[in-house]
């Protein structure tokens, strides 16, 4: 393969609020240079997963490199870094920009700026990256394209006078956005004679090549052969194969040099080594210092993800530590249940991540589970000095070994038309946010800022924010850090022995309301058996809510009509499938159900 | 020929009634208002066909040792049940010898003439849905007759010299007291009935209390109110001198109802008529169908009308058809291959596969307070029940449910896991 020389490169992502059709503008852009004819398109090519496709969202970054002949008759590389595109997956979403000279920023033309619009931007900004604006969906009859373009420039302050205006589903002015590629996003320029300095963008697993790192090349080369290093993790490993991106496969080449996006796979066993935002570097030539802005990504929700069937244990590790090897974000520990056996304390980017590591656990593997309450990371500072982070309420000191505690506190920001502002800081005040300030982006919307606590939101904020807008609100927060907060934890007690796995920590002042609910909530998921079952709720040894199940009395079928044994037999199968979804607890059995209720106390109301 | 007859039992469906009741979900259609009234007729010949083409098929290999015409309302139909009573006679041979000839009645449709009817059919036990003898509970009911009817039904019964006469009655009617149940059950007791069915009310979807339940807007007594019924039936007719030998039937002694129990002891029984179920055993190969009629009149009209153009069960008790099939030794694929047969006849038919007769054994076996033999389980399945169920059992009994007689090789139900029978017998389904 020709080399192409860096001038000919350019490295770009494209930003956008979720909806406002990146993925569908990266197709076109793929479809219209070539490379896929528009038969080989399946449509959203980078969005391979099945999820992603169902949810119109990117999950992990994929990347595709393009080959464009521009007006000026010359033949251009572009490296097309997809980036995710939700704020659970704000740290890859940073690591993607930073492989880039530039960004496309989309607009819809109808919704305007939003907040992942400005937040996303504004990371962008922070790389240094040329941002270049495109206003999409301009076949919408409510597109507003000028009053949208004005927006761009008023509220981000960019340049947005020569923006392509293009409606990425139908392939309108799909060739000015190439062309402005070109000339708008600027070459790479690294010294490939240089120690080698590659930025690992994103990683995956693949069953025949093993751990395929992606990565943008600053300086240097690299080639078959050639042992690596891994700065941050210190990981060393022989490179097997190096190339570059084709739409959904991989083409090895020769060599990489500088400026170029592409792939190294090489003698590594799993993604845990090659940490998303690390530098690659020659093991015997080194770089004299790594690429900055590395961090390790810290997950920021927990829960216990339990086999609805025991015996599948081990199955579920195993699946765990396959989607772990594609997902260093992800990681999980091994816990014991009282309540539902064994299982594992699982740690996620967000709630987002969440569901689509339980979603694909339970598509891709078949599994059946059981969820425990989502919960953060708590600082507790022990009378004894000690400081410990305590994400599984179960493993909360006594009460009388707690000197104070801290929970994760999330500065948010809320773009919202102003006629909703009263009711979403109603739902903010809520949640025990704190105001912080607003500001007026234009007559009609409003960004609206508050601390909330990361475990008022990560139950069902972004619901209660949707419904409460009519659809018209965005979130995006960023951690902000630890405060103290008067936090207790909730045990829940069936037939007077506490379920671990339904505690929880909540704060003092909704304690009394959530335990009530709880209860409410169990008594009808606990069907009735053999005996009385109280369901209590208690802050340590002082009960505060208490709903009973009675005691089944009778469970006949009195008539048996006419030798109709299948109706007979349909009832009685009926019974034993609920039973089978019942989890044995001393002598009560639970439904699973009961467990996955209590996440949705909210609904009810 | 009749030298190894097997017993049959049979049950005959008249799907009419005058009105249909507010908790009833079973398969009967409305008179009043003539709307039905011309289908009578034309359904009992369609149902005389249907019994000759069994008496064809089954007359030389079975004998009937019972009958039960049941609806519906039965009694609503008259003399056109003679016709029926012919059709089986002609069909069966010596039927007169069967020990248990049951009709179902309901008071407001017997009368004089019927009483004729019953002699005539020569039938030897009768069965009357009384429900309740409170006036209002009849009402809430939807029933169309008042006690005073009811007892000139039983009077009428009586006179035509049945000597065992069961009567329905029901707990857990809206607008039930105990107090009222009680007098029910002390009338009822005063008429010295032979047999005694006692039934809770169960609010079924499809039926007017269910959508009224669904509304709110039906009254049923509470669940203490229904726990002093139930155990005050067991405990009045215990001192009256009926014995409780199924769930919700009593009885003086020898007069447990033997058409009910063929259900509980997996006798064979071949229904009739829409809707009916039947236990057939092939006597080959352990090949035990479940059938189902059609449950509308339409089907059940081309149904019948398939037995002129050749559909038939009929090979099925055919030895020659067995061996020719078992060329094919493949047992699973034969077996396919019959209930497909079986299907073009008998839409709905099922296969019964061994697991599910172990699993008939016990959760209709159980239905007998008397419970059930583990040592019959032996004989008929040629296995240990204790094998399979020896857990199950045991926990039952721990759970104080069930009761293991070790000596005897009998389990039973114990008054508890009677009230909560449909838990213990769902312990018995395999897997």
């Amino acid at each position: 393969m020709d080399r192409i020389d860096q001038s000919h490169i350019r490295n770009f992502c494209i930003i956008a609020h979720i909806d406002h059709g990146k993925s569908t503008l990266a197709d076109r852009i793929i479809e219209k240079t070539g490379t896929l004819t528009a038969r080989e398109m399946h449509s959203q090519v980078l969005d391979n997963m099945d999820i992603e496709r169902e949810r119109g969202i990117t999950i992990k970054a994929q990347t595709v490199r393009i080959v464009y002949k521009a007006n000026n008759g010359e033949e251009y590389v572009f490296n097309l870094i997809d980036t995710p595109g939700h704020v659970d997956f704000n740290y890859e979403v940073s690591r993607s920009l930073a492989a880039c000279e530039g960004a496309i920023l989309i607009v819809d033309a109808a919704q305007g700026v939003e907040a992942q619009t400005l937040a996303n931007c504004y990371l962008a900004i922070d790389h240094n990256l040329e941002i270049m604006p495109v206003i999409n969906k301009i076949d919408l009859p409510s597109a507003e394209p000028e009053r949208v373009k004005e927006e761009v420039e008023d509220i981000i302050g960019i340049d947005a006078s020569e923006s392509p205006l293009i409606s990425a589903k139908n392939g309108t002015n799909i060739e000015e956005v190439l062309e402005q590629i070109v000339e708008k996003i600027p070459a790479p320029s690294g010294d490939e004679n240089a120690p080698l300095k590659a930025l690992i963008f994103d990683s995956l697993y693949d069953a025949y090549k093993g751990v395929i790192i992606f990565c943008r090349l600053f300086d240097g080369q690299v080639k078959k052969g050639d042992e690596i290093l891994m700065m941050a993790t210190g990981a060393k490993a022989e490179v097997v194969e190096v190339g570059i991106f084709g739409a959904g496969r991989f083409i090895p080449s020769d060599c990489l040099y500088a400026g170029m996006v592409g792939y190294i796979t090489a003698s590594l066993k799993n993604v845990q080594d090659t940490r998303v935002g690390d530098t690659v570097t020659l093991a015997q030539n080194k770089c004299s210092e790594a690429l900055p802005g590395y961090k390790t990504v810290q997950s920021m929700v927990y829960c216990g993800l339990y086999p609805a069937d025991g015996a599948k244990y081990p199955d579920l590790r195993d699946a765990l530590e396959k989607l772990q090897l594609n997902d260093a974000s992800l990681n999980f520990e091994a816990e014991t249940s009282v309540a539902l056996g064994f299982g594992f304390r699982c740690g996620f980017l967000g709630l987002l991540h969440l569901e689509i590591i339980q979603e694909r656990l339970e598509r891709e593997y078949n599994l059946d589970l059981v969820t425990t309450a989502p919960g953060v990371i708590y600082k507790v500072y022990k009378t004894n000095g000690e400081v410990i982070d305590v994400t599984n309420p179960s493993n909360l000191p006594d009460p009388s070994e707690i000197e104070h505690m801290e929970e994760p506190i999330v500065a948010a920001e809320i773009m919202v038309t102003t006629e909703f502002v009263g009711a979403i800081m109603k739902l903010c005040q809520e949640r025990r946010g704190i105001y912080k300030e607003m500001e007026y982006l234009e007559e009609t919307r409003a960004l609206i800022k508050y601390d909330l606590p990361l475990n008022e939101i990560i139950y069902d904020f972004f619901d209660a924010l949707k419904s409460r807008s009519r659809g018209y609100a965005s979130l995006d927060y960023e951690f902000k850090g630890y405060e103290p907060a008067k936090l207790v934890k909730l045990d829940i007690l069936v037939n007077r022995e506490e379920i671990d796995a339904l505690s929880f920590i909540v704060h003092a002042d909704t304690a009394y309301e959530r335990g009530r609910k709880m209860v409410e909530k169990l008594k009808k998921e606990i069907p009735r058996q053999l005996f009385e079952i109280p369901i209590q709720a208690a802050i340590g040894s002082k009960i505060i809510a208490r709903e009973t199940v009675k005691a089944v009395r009778k469970d006949v079928l009195a008539k048996c009509y006419g030798g109709d044994i299948s109706r007979k037999r349909k009832l009685l199968e009926k019974q034993k499938e609920g039973k089978k979804r019942m989890r044995q607890f001393g002598s009560v059995e639970i439904p699973q159900s009961a467990f996955m209720s209590v996440l949705k106390l909210d609904d009810d109301e | 020929m009749n030298k190894e007859l097997k017993p049959l039992s049979l049950y005959i469906h008249i799907p009419f009634c005058v009105r249909k009741c507010l908790y009833c979900d079973f398969l009967s259609f409305p008179t009043e208002g003539k709307k039905y009234l011309g289908e009578v007729k034309s359904y009992v010949s369609l149902l005389c066909e249907e019994i000759r083409e069994y008496g064809r098929i089954l007359k030389d290999r079975y004998y009937i040792r019972t009958v039960f015409i049941g609806g519906g309302t039965p009694s609503i139909i008259g003399e056109k049940l003679l016709k029926i009573d012919e059709a089986l006679c002609e069909s069966f041979d010596n039927l007169s010898d069967c020990i248990e000839m049951s009709i179902e009645v309901n008071p407001g449709t017997v009368d004089a003439r019927f009483t004729e009817v019953l002699r005539r059919m020569k039938t030897n036990r009768v069965s009357i849905g009384l429900q309740s003898a409170n006036a209002s509970e009849l009402k809430s009911l939807g029933r169309i007759h008042d006690y005073e009817q009811f007892l000139k039904t039983y009077d009428y019964v009586r006179s035509a010299e049945i000597h065992n006469v069961n009567i329905d009655i029901m707990a857990d009617i809206p607008g039930q007291t105990c107090e009222s149940y009680e007098e029910t059950l002390r009338k009822v007791i005063h008429l010295n009935p032979e047999h005694i069915s006692a039934y809770s009310l169960i609010v079924e979807p499809g039926t007017v209390f269910y959508e009224m339940d669904e509304r709110g807007e039906l009254d049923i007594p509470d669940e203490e109110t229904d726990r002093r019924m139930y155990h005050m039936t067991k405990d009045i007719l215990l001192s009256a001198g009926y014995k409780r030998y199924e769930i919700s039937n009593y009885a003086k002694d020898q007069f447990n109802c033997l058409h009910n129990l063929a259900y509980w002891d997996r006798d064979e029984y071949l229904g009739l008529g829409l809707g009916a179920s039947s236990l057939i055993k092939t006597g080959f190969e352990d090949y035990e169908f479940r059938l189902d009629n059609p449950r509308s009149i339409k089907e059940y009209e081309s149904y019948i009308d398939g037995f002129k153009s050749g559909n038939s069960l009929e090979f099925l008790f055919d030895k020659g058809f067995y061996e020719d099939g078992s060329k094919d030794c493949n047992r699973d694929s034969f077996g396919d291959e019959l209930v497909e047969r079986v299907r073009l006849v008998n839409e709905k038919a099922q296969l019964l596969n061994q697991k599910e007769e172990i699993e008939e054994f016990f959760f209709l076996g159980l239905r007998k307070i008397d419970g059930v033999s583990l040592k019959r389980f032996r004989e008929v399945f040629n296995c240990d029940a204790l094998q399979i169920y020896g857990d199950v059992i045991k926990k039952l009994v721990n759970d104080g449910l069930l009761e293991y007689n070790s000596k005897a090789e009998i389990i039973k139900l114990t008054e508890y896991g009677t009230d909560v029978s449909n838990m213990v017998m769902s312990e018995f389904l395999i897997n």
